[in-house]
């Protein structure tokens, strides 16, 4: 059936379906039409860095800044 | 496409962008400084460059979309669904009767498909007002009623909403997720046939590696001359803006927060959203959720895909320019909260791109209102220019005028915000899609009313947007205010209480204008003068539209699925005699 084919929706109308049993809504959705328990995980996504970037580029500078005294005077021979 | 291509293309959208940018900056700077350069000059260029790079990627959108036509992928229509399918609407204040006969209606319309899919669905309210949350638990039962529906529908209501419309479906997912393959979101609005959902649910099964899939809906039901030239728009030029954006996803699509399918196990452990250090506008839970899922899930390395050849997927709009703005406020500060996301580790370089464009979405008013209160400023730093540059020369020198040029660069810029939709109502009168507009010559009609009414109605919307900037970047907290989704006519007391500010502004602006850069003063005038008008502009716009233009298929051929809504809306609201809640008391019979 194509998607944009028009549907007959006459047979369908609304209709009230009664019987002898009757539940308030409150007690229906407490009762059968409570969400189904199907747990299923849903574990936290990392959005961010642990370190920010500015905090991140210190952290090399500095890296590097400690490591600076010993190359240069192996540059100076 | 290749994944050369898909880069090919992308690369060819971005080079585009640049090319217009760095033209516009060129040409600007040869204008500005005919006289010689200054810092202004620079500082105005560099702003006319990033606007421009917007336009350009926006036109760039268009230009790539009118190149293909909207196919289906292949895939065997035939072959029995298999997996189950939960339909989810959360809701949050919202009218229970609009809300829950929408249900009614797709029910109805995925029941006439006669397909033998397992399909259920489930109201998730976080409605926080007892009032209309106990309207919701009586409709919710007589929606049961009327379609036999226990062991098919449910209804959940959380005590606390946290995580706002994220948190929602997060809750639904970790409590029920479990048991069903494909989750349907919807929103409060939304509207689906039921043929489209089954296709939706087929396009997952047939691709184990589609993690989401959307589809564009159309704006319908709209009344108001705002409401329907939003509701021309999104039906006449979003379809190939559309199609541009899709030939360009790649797996990186989009994800807009509703009408779409996900498919639940790759949604619940690729879309866990922490809530982000630091405290609400930046910080907290993720206001503008759906782009980063869709970065989230493709990062874990499952598609997300616009699929925009599928039809029957509806939405409404706001009705007025107020509504609109309290909308993109919302918007604004979620994706302004994109700026801490952009950097998220591991994310596919098209989703940062993605993020980026989120965020200049929102900012880039703020670059136009910067250039042209650089340009009211620029006459008081202009040096006089030396007339008798060569000593002891009896003439005069005068520099050549450069005002051509910046005609053409105004020419130029408009060019990109007005071309692609020219060229997508030819092609629309070319291929017969204006049929459906009525006909080639009222779509090309409408397609200029909408040109002149986006040009009426900018500058009042530039000045809502860059308010919201301010807000968010202020740090004051926007909120989620519930939409107003009445016949949205607005009263001239409610339009100037909502813009007086802007015409304060305005008027303002055009006297500096016309005591320190008279020169200027004209070319402000289309700006200027809607902003003194802004709270006639909000009245007017938010009136109902008398004219035929503006058509759009659905008023002629309304959808199934609409009229169908229709019909349960006039049942429901007692219109048509049928009963009413109120008629059933509050037990309802149920089967």
């Amino acid at each position: 059936m194509s998607v944009n084919m028009p549907l007959n929706h006459d047979q369908f109308a609304a209709r009230n379906v009664r019987s002898d049993d009757f539940m308030t809504p409150a007690e229906l959705i407490s009762g059968p039409c409570a969400l189904p328990d199907a747990p299923i995980a849903m574990p936290r996504q990392q959005l961010e860095r642990d370190m920010s970037l500015a905090r991140r580029v210190m952290v090399v500078l500095r890296l590097r800044a400690r490591r600076l005294p010993a190359i240069l005077p192996e540059r100076g021979v | 496409m290749g994944r050369i291509g898909l880069w090919g293309l992308r690369a060819a959208a971005v080079s585009f962008s640049l090319l217009c940018a760095a033209g516009a900056f060129i040409i600007f700077l040869q204008f500005g400084g005919a006289d010689g350069i200054d810092t202004l000059d620079v500082v105005r260029a560099v702003l006319i460059f990033i606007s421009t790079l917007w336009l350009a990627w926006g036109a760039a959108l268009g230009l790539i979309g009118l190149t293909t036509n909207a196919r289906p992928p292949a895939y065997d229509r035939s072959r029995p669904i298999e997996g189950k399918t939960i339909i989810l609407m959360p809701v949050y204040n919202e009218d229970p009767v609009s809300t829950f006969t929408r249900l009614a209606a797709m029910e109805t319309s995925l029941r006439a498909t006669e397909d033998e899919a397992e399909i259920h669905f489930a109201v998730l309210s976080d409605t926080r007002k007892d009032e209309i949350a106990g309207r919701e638990e009586l409709l919710f039962a007589k929606l049961v009623a009327e379609h036999d529906g226990i062991g098919r529908f449910f209804y959940r209501r959380r005590d606390e909403n946290a995580g706002k419309k994220a948190g929602n479906i997060e809750d639904f997912m970790v409590r029920s997720g479990g048991a069903y393959d494909y989750a349907v979101i919807l929103d409060a609005d939304s509207l689906i046939e039921g043929e489209t959902i089954l296709e939706m649910i087929r396009r997952m099964e047939a691709d184990p590696k589609l993690g989401l899939l959307q589809t564009l809906p159309k704006i319908v039901n709209a009344n108001s001359r705002f409401g329907r030239a939003m509701q021309f728009s999104a039906s006449f030029f979003s379809p190939v803006f559309c199609r541009g954006l899709a030939m360009m996803q790649g797996r990186t699509g989009p994800f807009w927060g509703h009408n779409a399918i996900v498919r639940v196990k790759a949604f619940a452990e690729s879309c866990g959203l922490p809530a982000l250090r630091g405290e609400p506008p930046f910080g907290g839970h993720v206001l503008s959720h759906d782009y980063v899922e869709a970065a989230l899930l493709a990062r874990a390395g499952w598609t997300v895909r616009v699929d925009d050849d599928l039809e029957g997927s509806f939405e409404e709009g706001p009705e007025n320019i107020v509504d609109y703005a309290k909308r993109e406020r919302r918007w604004c500060q979620g994706n302004l909260q994109h700026a801490r996301i952009i950097g998220a580790p591991r994310l596919r370089l098209w989703s940062r791109f993605v993020f980026a464009q989120l965020i200049m979405a929102y900012i880039a008013p703020l670059f136009w209102l910067g250039f042209i209160a650089a340009s009211v400023a620029a006459p008081a730093f202009v040096t006089q220019p030396d007339y008798f540059p060569e000593p002891n020369w009896p003439f005069p020198y005068f520099p050549p005028s450069e005002a051509w040029k910046a005609i053409g660069l105004f020419i130029g810029i408009f060019g990109l915000l007005i071309v692609p939709k020219l060229l997508i109502a030819l092609k629309a009168s070319i291929s017969g899609r204006a049929r459906g507009f009525g006909g080639p010559a009222d779509a090309f009609g409408s397609t200029v009313l909408e040109l002149l009414f986006t040009s009426l109605t900018a500058p009042v919307l530039l000045m809502y947007a860059t308010r919201s900037v301010w807000q968010v970047l202020s740090g004051s907290d926007g909120g989620w205010p519930s939409n107003n989704r009445g016949d949205g006519r607005l009263s001239y007391e409610e339009s100037f209480l909502a813009s007086w500010w802007i015409t304060a502004i305005g008027a303002g602006g055009l006297a500096i204008t016309w005591q320190f850069a008279p020169g200027l003063f004209p070319w402000l005038l289309p700006v200027g003068v809607p902003m003194i008008l802004s709270a006639f502009i909000l009245r007017w716009s938010s009136l109902p539209a008398r004219s035929s233009m503006m058509q759009v298929p659905a008023d002629t051929n309304p959808p199934a699925i609409l009229a169908l809504h229709d019909r349960y809306l006039a049942a429901w609201e007692g219109r048509t005699g049928e009963d009413t809640p109120e008629d059933n008391g509050p037990e309802l019979a149920i089967a």
